[in-house]
């Protein structure tokens, strides 16, 4: 505090402000002067004369300031240079020190900046979005917004869409995300665009040609990152746009993750719907408004209420009427993202109690550090040192600890954010809040400021002879106190272990149980639908064709053919009615119609899929034969629960005849990793007969020897070998389809396992605090039973016992914690049972042994030392 | 040859104080002016050596400075006793009395003490 009011005192009063004191000083006192009868001159002389030499008084002035400043600064100095000497005498305690803190800074700053990019971070490049909100209309659809649109005063509407289209044309085309908007979508958000135009009311003609605003990212991607891109032709969906304007870097629009391209929704509805068209019931869009000036958010939900009685979530009954609530756009945003919100809680929860064991550590490594130097204390407070004195010392070294904890916890944040950015679906990084960083770290430096003061109080408070008397012996109450606090600290630890075992288990599990083999296809989706340049019957040859040049890759061993992806692939499914019977009912309340597939005769064997009663598909199974079917062990089990699907009838969608069930495959979780949906395969040969325009050949699915991703260079070539305009629209591995879905998943268990296992280490630096100071307390006792011959085993194991019951009983309260999480995580956990064996036996070997190595320190210590060198020691 | 005296060594931050707490804040020129009335016109004080003075107080933190308007309107820098100040006269208060009980002691000093 005085150094700081010394450096102010140096800065603030300056030359200036004394000059000013004097001159009214004299001012002062030659107008006492002129009162007594003197002439203004000889009152001013009087004065002067008084005061004495003025420039010697400033100079005085300065060198007391500059002085004290200097003066401060070398103490400053002094104290740093001390502490700097004591920290590379003991460099592996400030180091451990340092990395326990800087761990726990990292990891709780880390899950703030996700926090803080996720929940609070306004959309950026939108003017004032707090007056912006969600409108709800009746049926979600463009001809709502249409209507409402002229109809509101209090609100300025527009609307959008988003889409996934393939972006590009021949080898380099992908699967993008585009949004279509309405004309007035960017003029209701107030953007601007980083260069050229962004869309507006000239722009939603159908013959106004067709404009696009590209992202940065497709900039970069599509075009190299050149700079003159403005009239560049672009293909998406089938349809050439011209480039007119590249968005902001940090533009998403009005959700978190931002589209490769915005176009106009009114311009190009061919592109925008799967039908073509905005009118019926494929147009749905999202209406957004903004609340003009003159109007509160109750009035415009008032207005919004009068032309659109909405119902659902959005409706409120108010007195005597129902009136919409209008969601802001923030809101919606946060919404659009629940379960990632929900992991993100979760994760802070985990990072919280990571700092609040190592903020525990630390004091617990800082009280045991300076209990062997509290004679030394005593004796410098004996010798007329202050106890403010010592507590700049301990403060300069506990600053340099933190200093570099912050820099071990900037490392440990850049790399977890990194890594938490690869798993998140946001194409914009996340950036760490260095203010939130600063704000940890300040806590963590009074913390440890604070634990190393409270024992130069102590020893200045007991005084000398208390302290050199005193034989390092506990109040019982410390000891209870130290005692809880390790069960606390072994419960969080194993609490954390626990359930990041758990989410990797559940990881693993997702992987293992799909009903398909995950992890050596390759899937090519063709959008020949999109085209349009391939009558139907050209497309069974065409798939044909394809599919013998990607069988033809070294590595490829069978291939099969599908009207559906797995887990991804086109975005059209074909959902069809199921009967037992002719009379029967279409399956049972509230489950779900089955999807329907075309699919190959070798396709169960290529993707791995095993049929449990029956037969696959076969050669003779044709557009002549009998109608076949095969159908999942769920719906077999539902529609025939006597367990006689094979060789019944069923009736499937509005056919009149009998298809004959030849098989039942097992249950997969082919849409979502999550769960399993209701399957119906029919053979590609007989699809024609069910009219359903999806319901042919649109997947090639390939079965690899090796890694697929090593493989997927070669398929790409092949599906190009003999037609380089091929509209594929996307080619990858089912391993990294599923990747892309269970990406909350896998943030939440590999930054809940870097948590646990940073529990896990804290838990055994705490353990090594505590048995080296029982060591420590105890040694005297320990080296008189070694002299009277006790095996020096015994003894370790003594000093031990008590330390690892404790902990064993943070293990079992530990396993009640994350019995409880597990099942409140039940969403996340796939399948998991909430009391796991495998996961509380993992946890509690990692943390125990943990504590075990935590403890080898002080053990080998007494172990290895002689009884007289314990004594003297003590 | 004039009959004031010189302030003492190391008393001036004591009068200063001691100033401060009987007559509330004051600026530079009345604290001076005070001293030298509450002296009875006998003390010598060089008025300079005060600002040097109230520094070195104001840095230990025993008084606290800030600009005000002086009765005749001027803008000047008012000094008030801090409580840490308040803490330091007492002691150096007693410090005084002791050590001037001491010195009394030798000027009593008869020869027909044991």
């Amino acid at each position: 505090v005085r150094l700081i009011r010394r450096v102010l005192s140096f800065v603030r009063s300056r030359d200036r402000d004394l000059r000013e004191e004097i001159e009214s000083h004299l001012a002062e006192a030659a107008e006492e002067y002129a009162r007594r009868g003197l002439s203004p001159i000889d009152s001013m002389a009087a004065a002067r004369r008084d005061f004495g030499g003025v420039l010697q008084a400033r100079d005085a002035h300065r060198d007391l300031r500059r002085g004290s400043f200097v003066n401060e600064l070398d103490k400053c100095m002094r104290d740093m240079r001390h502490a700097l000497r004591d920290i590379r005498r003991h460099w592996r305690f400030y180091l451990l020190t340092s990395c326990v803190l800087g761990i726990g800074v990292g990891a709780t700053a880390t899950m703030l900046a996700l926090m803080h990019f996720v929940l609070l971070r306004p959309p950026a490049g939108v003017v004032d979005p707090s007056r912006l909100v969600v409108v709800p209309t009746p049926d979600g659809q463009f001809t709502d917004y249409a209507a409402l649109r002229s109809r509101l005063h209090s609100l300025d509407l527009a609307a959008y869409r988003r889409r996934a289209v393939s972006i590009g044309t021949g080898r380099t085309a992908y699967e993008g995300v585009i949004e279509c908007v309405t004309s007035d979508y960017f003029g209701v958000l107030g953007s601007t665009a980083a260069s050229g135009r962004l869309l507006g009311g000239a722009d939603a003609g159908t013959r106004a040609g067709s404009a696009a605003v590209i992202s940065p990212s497709l900039q970069s991607r599509r075009f190299a990152g050149a700079v003159d891109v403005l009239g560049q032709p672009l293909a998406m969906g089938g349809k050439t746009f011209t480039v007119v304007g590249v968005a902001q870097p940090a533009f998403t629009g009005l959700r978190l993750d931002a589209p490769d391209a915005w176009i106009s929704l009114e311009g190009s509805p061919d592109v925008c719907t799967s039908h073509g068209s905005l009118v019926g019931g494929s147009a749905s869009v999202t209406t957004i408004g903004r609340i003009r000036s003159a109007f509160t958010r109750q009035q415009a939900a008032a207005e919004a209420s009068t032309f659109s009685p909405s119902s659902g979530s959005s409706t409120r009954v108010g007195p005597g009427h129902a009136y919409i609530e209008l969601e802001s756009v923030e809101q919606a945003r946060v919404a659009s993202v629940r379960g990632l919100v929900r992991v993100l809680w979760w994760l802070t929860a985990g990072a919280v109690c990571l700092l609040l064991i190592v903020c525990s550590n630390v004091a617990g490594l800082v009280h045991l550090r300076l209990l062997e130097r509290r004679r030394d204390f005593a004796v410098q407070l004996q010798l007329g040192a202050t106890r403010l004195r010592l507590c700049r010392e301990l403060a300069a070294e506990q600053l340099q600890v933190v200093a570099a904890a912050a820099f071990i916890g900037l490392l440990t944040a850049w790399w977890l954010t990194r890594m938490a950015t690869t798993y998140l679906p946001f194409s914009v990084p996340v950036a760490l809040d260095l203010r939130a960083f600063l704000a940890i770290t300040g806590l963590a430096a009074v913390a440890a400021i604070v634990s190393s003061i409270v024992p130069v109080c102590n020893t200045a408070r007991l005084g000398i002879g208390a302290v050199l008397r005193q034989n390092q012996t506990t109040s019982t109450a410390r000891s209870i106190a130290a005692n809880a606090l390790l069960v606390v600290q072994a419960t969080v630890a194993f609490a954390l272990i626990g359930v990041g075992v758990l989410m990797l288990r559940s990881v693993s599990l997702m992987w293992s149980q799909t009903g398909y083999d995950i992890n050596n296809i390759v899937a090519i989706s063709v959008d020949l639908q999109r085209s349009g340049y391939r009558p139907d019957a050209e497309v069974m040859r065409f798939f044909q064709d394809l599919r013998s040049r990607v069988e033809r890759v070294p590595g490829v061993e069978r291939t099969g053919l599908s009207s559906s992806g797995i887990l991804g692939g086109p975005p059209d499914q074909v959902f069809i009615g199921l009967r037992s019977g002719p009379g029967g009912a279409q399956g049972y309340a509230g489950m779900a119609a089955p999807e329907a597939q075309a699919v190959s005769p070798d396709y169960f064997s290529t993707v791995g899929t095993r049929l449990l009663s029956g037969r696959s598909f076969g050669a003779l199974d044709n557009d002549t034969s009998r109608a076949v079917t095969i159908v999942d062990a769920e719906l077999a089990k539902q529609y025939w629960p006597r367990g006689d699907a094979v060789g019944n009838c069923a009736y499937l969608g509005h056919q009149p005849g009998c298809v004959e069930v030849v098989g039942i495959t097992e249950s997969r979780r082919y849409k979502w990793l999550r769960v399993t949906s209701p399957e119906v395969f029919v053979p590609l040969a007989q699809a024609g007969r069910y009219r359903f325009s999806y319901l042919h050949p649109r997947v090639v699915l390939a079965r690899t020897s090796g890694d697929p991703e090593r493989l997927i260079g070669r398929i790409t070539e092949a599906v190009y070998s003999s037609d380089a305009e091929t509209p594929a629209i996307q080619i990858g591995s089912l391993s990294t389809f599923a990747g892309d879905q269970a990406r909350s998943t896998r943030l939440a268990a590999q930054l809940l396992g870097v948590f646990g296992f940073s529990g896990a280490l804290m838990a055994a630096v705490g353990l090594y605090a505590i048995l080296a100071f029982a060591a420590r307390r105890r040694g005297r006792e320990m080296a008189v039973r070694v002299a009277l011959g006790a095996p020096r085993a015994a003894v370790v194991v003594a000093l031990c016992k008590s330390t690892m019951l404790l902990v064993a009983a943070g293990c079992v309260a530990g396993t009640v914690i994350v019995f409880i999480a597990a099942h409140l995580l039940k969403w996340l956990t796939f399948g998991i049972a909430p009391l796991d064996p495998p996961t509380v036996v993992v946890s509690a070997a990692i943390l125990l042994g943990a504590a075990l190595a935590g403890g080898t320190v002080p053990s080998y210590r007494i172990l290895h030392a002689s009884p007289a060198l314990l004594l003297k020691h003590d | 040859m004039s009959d004031k005296r010189d302030v003492l060594y190391g008393s001036l931050g004591l009068m200063v104080l001691k100033t401060l707490e009987a007559l509330g804040p004051l600026h530079g020129y009345r604290i001076a002016r005070r001293i030298e009335q509450i002296s009875g016109d006998q003390l010598a004080l060089n008025q300079g050596t005060l600002y040097p003075a109230l520094l070195k107080l104001e840095l230990a933190g025993w008084i606290d400075s800030a600009w005000a308007e002086s009765e005749s309107g001027r803008r000047v820098k008012v000094y008030s006793l801090t409580k840490a100040g308040r803490r330091q006269l007492r002691s150096e208060e007693h410090a005084w009395h002791q050590a001037t009980g001491i010195v009394a002691r030798f000027f009593k000093i008869r020869e027909d003490l044991p």
